[in-house]
């Protein structure tokens, strides 16, 4: 039984111990994906306290044959964080945060984050992705588009974000 | 669509991504559960994409998986589980409240209850107590009216008995209408006799003791035998119940001429 699937049959049994096993395994990129959307890391650790909260309370609404569990925690990640962006709080503080950033004149790429010591050369190379790769997947892996949604609002045909996507992705893994 | 063109698609990306249409999606995990290739590729993805995920923040601190456990341990525990004995309690209380307050009154009226029976009871007694005074009182009043009808009429001898040697205190009174033959008798403070005697009435005519008829002391005016015209006295004597065919003498007890 892979991880994955014991963390699925805990879920399906409703048993709390699921919850410390998804932290350690999918912890870290789901603080990730909140980050990159909220762009605030003590913002991001809220974000990612209620999304466990939530996959506790519908952890019976998960359905492995509609997709990959890690699929269902970034969706619901993704979800929280996006709600959050659009309360008013978070408006307040991010034109605070852009004030201070503009100030310091910090740049605001993936590359400016301090990741974890065994992924410093992963980010570094991350910020070297081809620009219109990195935003291509960013694009449908944050922001939760479809590719005809992300296609639209990057203004680029459906055939080269396919492209670019699955590009970004080959040099990742490669780079992995 | 075989697992190269699957691959080579960029679906298997949305498709990780949570990007794709569930119907495409439960397609995609069709494809993969039957061709090994494309799960590969699929696991392959997510990896890729969790790396990335990673390296774009910092492994959060332990103390936000805690706070996560207390969150759901806390939520885990049924809220009704909380806030329904508290619901409970306070309509317990309120019941409590109402029953005491129930008991309190019944006692109270109970009480007057018990109060009002008593009261009717009382009434109860005095009103028949009165009826029964009202009763005598009329009797007696129709007692004393027909007397004094009797002393009215001018054809009445009124004959006052003295009490003799055997019962000097006694009194008694005869209403006697010669016209008529109608004798009526009051008594008044005649003793009690005993078991097995009565009292004998007796009219003299020509000195010969005529038999008036037997009674009991009474207030009320009593109806006797007829005596007709002729009587000098009458006289009461003391006799066995029933009454005797001529007087006992010894046991004349009352004795009174009619006035001429």
């Amino acid at each position: 039984m892979t991880q994955e699937e014991q963390i699925i049959a805990l879920l399906k049994k409703q048993d709390q111990g699921a919850i410390p096993l998804i932290y350690k395994h999918y912890g870290r990129a789901l603080m990730g994906v909140a980050e990159q959307i909220v762009k605030d890391r003590e913002m991001a650790r809220d974000v990612l306290q209620d999304s466990l909260v939530k996959v506790w309370k519908y952890a019976a609404q998960y359905d492995p044959a509609k997709g990959r569990l890690f699929t269902w925690l970034l969706n619901i990640c993704r979800n929280t964080a996006i709600d959050r962006t659009r309360t008013k709080t978070f408006r307040f503080e991010r034109s605070n945060i852009q004030t201070i950033e503009n100030v310091v004149s910090e740049p605001t790429s993936a590359a400016s984050y301090t990741p974890g010591v065994e992924h410093i050369g992963l980010a570094e190379l991350v910020g070297k992705l081809d620009e219109r790769q990195r935003v291509a997947l960013e694009t449908v892996y944050f922001g939760g588009r479809t590719h005809e949604e992300a296609a639209e609002e990057l203004g680029v045909p459906l055939g080269t974000l396919k492209t670019r996507i699955r590009a970004a992705l080959m040099e990742l893994r490669k780079l992995m | 669509m075989n697992a190269q063109e699957y691959i080579s698609s960029g679906i298997l990306e949305l498709y990780v991504a949570g990007a794709l249409p569930e119907a495409e999606a439960i397609a995609v995990r069709e494809a993969a559960r039957k061709d090994p290739a494309i799960q590969a590729e699929i696991e392959a993805i997510e990896a890729a994409m969790i790396r990335y995920a990673e390296s774009l923040t910092e492994q959060p601190d332990p103390a936000l998986l805690a706070g996560v456990m207390s969150a759901i341990g806390a939520e885990q525990a049924p809220p009704a589980a909380q806030v329904r004995p508290l619901y409970l309690r306070a309509w317990a209380i309120a019941a409590s409240v109402l029953l005491f307050a129930s008991a309190i009154l019944n006692l109270v009226f109970f009480g007057r209850w018990q109060d009002a029976s008593r009261e009717i009871a009382v009434l109860n007694n005095d009103r028949s107590q009165i009826a029964a005074e009202r009763a005598s009182y009329r009797e007696r009043y129709e007692a004393s009216a027909a007397e004094l009808e009797l002393i009215g009429n001018p054809e009445i001898r009124i004959v006052r008995m003295t009490g003799q040697a055997k019962a000097p205190d006694a009194r008694a009174l005869v209403y006697w209408n010669p016209k008529t033959a109608e004798v009526k008798l009051k008594t008044q403070q005649l003793a009690g006799l005993e078991a097995g005697y009565q009292y004998q009435l007796w009219a003299i005519k020509g000195g010969q003791p005529v038999d008036a008829g037997v009674f009991d002391p009474s207030d009320t005016l009593l109806l006797q035998k007829a005596i007709t015209e002729g009587a000098e006295a009458f006289a009461v004597t003391i006799e066995k119940t029933g009454g005797s065919p001529v007087p006992t003498l010894e046991q004349m007890v009352l004795l009174g001429a009619v006035a001429s």
